[in-house]
């Protein structure tokens, strides 16, 4: 498969060195409530390192999302600290939010696309925010949306698109920027078992390029058919962690 | 491939498509419509103002009594007590066959009028910035024919300049409501779309647009329609203007001088649409930050 010709990066070379050393995220004793709720998280710890694969499993209701938040900064946890690209993000202020958000790729169960964008419009937005230029733009998205199978599809609006070709229009947004990091929840949720596959595949290969993925989902026997590190939510608390090379914790033995 | 606003920075928020813009240009139109007339009102009156300054400043005239049988030696009295006088330019002596052509209106054509004990009236003109004391000059006027009287046009100006000013104030702050009409709608159209583009709003927050960004939306927005309306606005107010020009009485009738506006008044109203479409602009900035920073 032929990668994308994906320029747009705000890493330079010393900080993806950096980050390699230290690691992508690192929470250490997390717990989470919203609001005067109970703890949907509860003294979480874990890293990943630069560049590694991860699944989070785990019934519904276990925390999966709300984790992905944390690391997405939409959350604040309420006890213990959230590093990303080695910083503290614990109590980071909003404006400082954007920056590293464009470091973040993320994917939801409802993929998020504009609806009066097209495909490729849609995929172009982290670059337009990004301020790269027009031709720059075309180019990399035209390239990504072919490689992800919709070279046909440029300028279909989303209500066009089934839901599997949905889904890698918001692959395809959330790693145009070449991201350190990409979450993805319950990608595969409403999409058959082949799509399921190919997506995850699609993953692999973005993840040979250099970005961490942590993909949350609840579906066991999915996770079951990869070899990566999996970690195992449940009633807030990781209860399992698969001890494969990439991931450091102190659950890794459980 | 659609080339064009595919990747340029084009409207990412379908703000074009809110029901309420199709209205914003049309409102920001008969607002500007509006500020144009009273500020171009405000300064035809400014100009105004020094005619009536000109035609009445450093002018009075005296009425002396009929003098009945007398003659026109009362009259010659004056007029040289009056030419005496430092602060005096000249006077002049109106004759009576303009006097009573001036009263025939009221009088009614053919009035007994040389039956009638009209006071001859003269023309005096004061010499600019001489500090003219015209009680002591009425005083000194009425010792020499008793009755005669002087009526101050300087005192009528300054009912007119009074009344010129309370315009003024008047058309600016009617422009100052009209502009803030044109103002509030960037606000609305702002605060409108923010909260009907929330979902969209919040992805492009989660793959990393900033405040700033999002704001620019709304900025280009509120320009896109300011720049419209007020440039049909403006257009349509310099069309009255032109029209209006045409019926104002032209010379001296009424005493009414000429309200024309000058180049450079007519470039001050142009600037109307770019200076609006800036406020404007400043305006959904302020209200698209400050709305986004609410939110966590
Ligand atoms: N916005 C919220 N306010 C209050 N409680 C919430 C909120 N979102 C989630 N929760 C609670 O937090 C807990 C964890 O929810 P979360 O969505 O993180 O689980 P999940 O593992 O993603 O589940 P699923 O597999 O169904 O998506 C649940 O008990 C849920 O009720
Ligand atoms: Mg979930």
């Amino acid at each position: 498969m032929r990668r994308p010709v994906v320029r747009i990066s705000t890493v330079t070379m010393a900080e993806a060195f950096l980050t390699a050393e230290t690691g992508v995220v690192r929470l250490e004793d997390v717990s989470l409530q919203y609001g005067s709720g109970p703890e949907v998280l509860r003294d979480v710890s874990l890293s990943l390192e630069t560049g590694s694969f991860h699944f989070l499993t785990g019934p519904s209701g276990a925390g999966k999302t709300s984790l992905l938040r944390l690391l997405h900064l939409a959350l604040r946890p309420t006890r213990g600290t959230v590093r990303l690209f080695d910083r503290d993000v614990s109590r980071l202020g909003r404006k400082h939010r954007p920056a590293l958000r464009r470091r973040i790729g993320v994917v939801s169960q409802e993929f998020g696309l504009i609806s009066h964008l097209t495909a490729a419009e849609n995929v172009a937005l982290p670059l337009r925010i990004a301020k790269a230029n027009a031709g720059e733009i075309r180019e990399n998205v035209t390239e990504l949306l072919r490689w992800v199978g919709l070279g046909r599809e440029l300028d279909e609006l989303p209500e066009a698109l089934s839901e599997g070709q949905k889904q890698r229009v918001a692959v395809a947004r959330a790693v145009i920027a070449r991201p350190d990091l990409l979450l993805a929840d319950e990608p595969t949720g409403n999409v058959d078992e082949n799509a399921a596959m190919r997506l995850i595949h699609l993953m692999e290969e973005l993840n040979k390029v250099g970005t961490a993925v942590v993909f949350a989902t609840h579906d066991e026997s999915l996770v079951s058919r990869f070899g990566h590190p999996t970690h195992v939510l449940d009633g807030g608390e990781l209860v399992r962690a698969d001890p494969v090379e990439g991931m450091i914790g102190e659950h890794a033995e459980a | 491939m659609t080339a064009g606003s595919a990747y340029s920075a084009a409207g990412v928020l379908p703000l074009r498509r809110d029901a309420g813009s199709r209205y914003g240009p049309w409102i920001v139109a008969a607002a500007l419509f509006v500020v144009t007339l009273a500020l171009a009102a405000t300064m035809a009156i400014r100009n105004a103002e020094q005619g009536w300054r000109t035609a009445l400043a450093g002018k009075i005239s005296v009425q002396v009594p009929a003098p009945s049988g007398t003659g026109g030696e009362a009259v010659a009295e004056i007029v040289a007590l009056l030419r005496a006088t430092p602060a005096i330019a000249d006077a002049e002596p109106v004759d009576p066959v303009v006097v009573r052509s001036l009263l025939e209106p009221w009088l009614g054509a053919g009035a007994e009028m040389e039956a009638l004990p009209l006071p001859a009236l003269i023309d005096v003109r004061l010499r600019p910035d001489a500090g003219m004391d015209i009680v002591a000059l009425e005083v000194a006027l009425d010792a020499a024919v008793p009755g005669t009287r002087i009526d101050d046009h300087g005192i009528r100006l300054a009912y007119v300049l009074r009344f010129a000013l309370a315009l003024q104030v008047f058309g600016v702050v009617v422009a100052a409501i009209f502009g803030l009409i044109a103002t509030m709608t960037a606000i609305f159209a702002t605060r409108a779309g923010l909260s009907s583009h929330r979902e969209e709003i919040g992805i492009l927050q989660a793959i990393g647009a900033g405040d700033g960004y999002i704001a620019r939306q709304f900025v280009a927005h509120s320009a896109n329609f300011s720049i419209k309306g007020g440039i049909v606005g403006c257009a349509l107010a310099a069309g009255a203007l032109i029209l209006l020009g045409r019926y104002a009485p032209g010379g001296n009738a009424f005493m009414v001088p000429e309200m024309t506006l000058s180049p450079i008044q007519w470039i001050v109203l142009a600037c109307l649409p770019p200076v609006a479409t800036v406020i404007a602009m400043a305006t959904a900035r302020v209200t698209a930050m400050r709305a986004l920073s609410r939110v966590i």
